[in-house]
């Protein structure tokens, strides 16, 4: 039985996907550690509504830096896919040219 | 506020006007504006990311058909731009309600210079003797009217922002974190997850070791804490040993339990129990601790709460209870010094200091989002008092919550003086016949108490009277007992002989103290309202 050995994967669009994957992943990116919602501010007045409504602001304004820095990491992780998986066709069709 | 109608509200028993103008003028537009370009920055980072993420998909489809992997990518791209439309809808809330706050202001502002002209212009300001006691009547009447109009004016603006606030909250959107792709949505990083559950463990296998220990002080406390661990499992739900330390330098051991996970909740509370327990015999502390967590969670529904009981300070008259204690004569020494302890701040000192240390490990366990109140009762006021001294502004304590307290000890003035939160953070409750809470306490305590006598008495200020907390309004569920057998209450050891012979009057009403009573009925709804977060929930008085 013959083996076709032009693989329908186009490695190099792959290696390009990845780097736009890449790319996103550091747009995403957060530096440094989460701080704590916590913040000893009046930010929102000394009321009891103010008060409340400030907590839930920080709270979503640092879920908000952990939920990106989530989403860079998922990013990043697909880059890494793709190349490997661009990595592995090519491997996978010099041994099939060379008749492995 | 500093300005004679609040003075005059005071005096004439009316509302101050100065409350609601305060909570205007403390609001602060410029950092709601910079939280706002927070989420506008994260939102615009992933706008830029979900284009990138748009073209990689493009290039992926050309380059290979296999479908998974094009749903994989795919399904990120969608969670950049679900994530960036709530970053988007976040920072549009809150620059909505910033941009009431200077009218709201200006307006406050406006009415003050108002009624500082009638002020000026009627003659006022003058109390007797410098005022002719013939003018004094009418002059009252004219400084009501001025109040009473600043009231008018001030209260509907101040109601308007209150609105405008809880719009913001309803329309700030979700967590932004749910169903995002691993890793998971409390995920960010391992170490908060694996913290808890981690110490939760080591905690446990120092506990196992101890139950087969031959020293009958450290077998006798792994079992007492083990006996608890498997009460507070019984009503189901996650228990965590977060501290376990039969050798502390108190003698009498110490844990903390949590019921709740701390590494997930919404909301931490840190309940420390005051005199006459034991980290002995913690079961009562974890049934009232469940009643919280409970209470928490109907308080902000949707959300998820854990409460902490902290036994890990030398704490007073807790020896009827220990189990390290050998019995026998070689204790009585220790009991009695265990008894002293209970007349002073002395213990709270290094108490504090010690739950300042749990609370930033504790901390690092936590979702960085969550709430976390440190809940003091009785003697364990005085501790946690001492550890929002102690603690910074960086400590991430959002509350402190000060129930039935002799004092708030060693250093504060006023509520003002914590470090840790800002003086409307800090809660207090105090029922009216609460013999721990009444002047009759200082009192007895004095007279026995082994310290130099000091300005503020032995406990310290007041945190209930004229220190500036938010003091709760919620009534006693106990009932007034007239002629209970008090003396006999294990419960709270000597305390109730130290202060019969001291002669302080409502000591009868012992019941009044009881950390059950401050969590129960009224009182539980709104210490929980307090450590969900929900301030407007819980119902204080306003004249601070």
């Amino acid at each position: 039985m013959g083996c076709g050995c032009d693989l329908e994967v186009d490695t190099d669009q792959l290696r390009v996907a990845a780097n736009l994957l890449q790319r996103a992943a550091g747009a995403a990116e957060v530096d440094g550690p989460p701080a704590s919602s916590n913040v000893a501010e009046h930010a929102a007045g000394g009321s009891a509504a103010g008060r409340e409504a400030l907590r839930l602001v920080r709270a979503r304004t640092v879920q908000a830096s952990l939920a990106s820095r989530t989403l860079s990491q998922s990013a990043a992780r697909l880059a890494d896919l793709l190349r490997r998986v661009a990595a592995d066709f090519d491997t996978a069709e010099e041994l099939c040219r060379a008749g492995g | 506020m500093d300005h004679p109608t609040s003075r005059w509200a005071h005096q004439l028993g009316l509302p101050d006007p100065g409350v609601p103008a305060q909570a205007v003028l403390d609001a602060d537009p410029a950092a709601l504006d910079r939280l706002a370009a927070s989420c506008e920055r994260v939102a615009h980072n992933l706008e830029v990311g979900h284009d990138l993420i748009r073209q990689a998909l493009a290039m992926l489809e050309q380059a290979w058909s296999a479908p998974a992997a094009v749903a994989a990518v795919t399904g990120v791209g969608m969670h950049f731009r679900t994530v960036a439309a709530i970053g988007r809808q976040a920072a549009h809330s809150i620059r909505t309600y910033a941009s009431g706050i200077p009218a709201a202001r200006t307006a406050v502002h406006e009415a003050y210079r108002t009624a500082d002209e009638a002020i000026v212009d009627q003659g006022l300001i003058p109390d007797p003797p410098v005022l002719p006691p013939a003018h004094y009547e009418a002059i009252l009447g004219l400084r009501a009217y001025v109040v009473t109009s600043l009231n008018t004016r001030v209260s509907p603006i101040s109601a308007r922002l209150d609105q405008a606030a809880a719009a913001l909250a309803s329309d700030i959107g979700p967590d932004p974190r749910d169903g995002l792709p691993q890793p998971s949505r409390r995920g960010f990083g391992p170490a908060p997850l694996i913290g808890a559950a981690d110490g939760d463990a080591r905690n446990r296998a120092k506990l196992a070791r101890d139950l087969a220990s031959t020293s009958p002080g450290r077998h006798a406390f792994a079992v007492s804490v083990q006996r608890a661990l498997q009460h507070a499992a019984g009503a189901g739900g996650i228990v965590q040993l977060l501290h376990y330390d039969p050798s502390n330098p108190a003698r009498q051991g110490g844990v903390a339990i949590s019921i709740g996970d701390v590494a997930t909740a919404d909301s931490v509370a840190v309940l420390v129990p005051g005199v006459g327990n034991s980290p002995s015999d913690a079961s009562g502390a974890l049934d009232l601790a469940s009643d919280l967590t409970h209470a928490t969670e109907q308080a902000a529904p949707g959300t998820s709460a854990a409460t902490v009981v902290y036994l890990d300070y030398d704490i007073p008259l807790s020896w009827p209870d220990d189990a390290m204690v050998p019995p026998g004569l070689g204790a009585i020494l220790p009991d009695l010094m265990d008894t002293a302890s209970a007349t002073n701040d002395l213990e709270s000192v290094a108490g504090g200091q010690r739950l300042a240390g749990f609370v930033q490990q504790l901390r690092a366990d936590m979702d960085p989002t969550a709430g976390l109140a440190l809940i003091g009762h009785s003697y364990g006021s005085t501790v946690v008092s001492r550890a929002a001294t102690v603690l910074g502004p960086d400590a991430g304590i959002d509350d402190i919550v000060l129930l039935g307290s002799p004092g708030a000890g060693i250093g504060p003035r006023t509520a003002a003086d914590y470090r840790a939160v800002p003086a409307d953070h800090v809660y207090a409750l105090g029922f009216p016949l609460d013999p721990v809470t009444s002047p009759g306490l200082d009192l007895a305590a004095s007279l026995i108490n082994v310290l130099p006598p000091t300005p503020r008495g032995p406990f310290g200020p007041d945190p209930a009277d004229g220190f500036g907390a938010q003091v709760i309004e919620a009534p006693s569920s106990a009932p007034v007992n007239r002629h209970s057998p008090w003396f006999l209450s294990l419960a709270t050891g000597g305390m109730s002989g130290v202060l019969a012979h001291a002669g302080a009057g409502p000591v009868a009403n012992l019941n009044q103290h009881e950390l059950s009573n401050y969590l129960s009925g009224t009182a539980l709804v709104a210490v929980a309202a307090v450590a969900a977060g929900r301030y407007a929930k819980v119902p204080v008085k306003t004249d601070r």
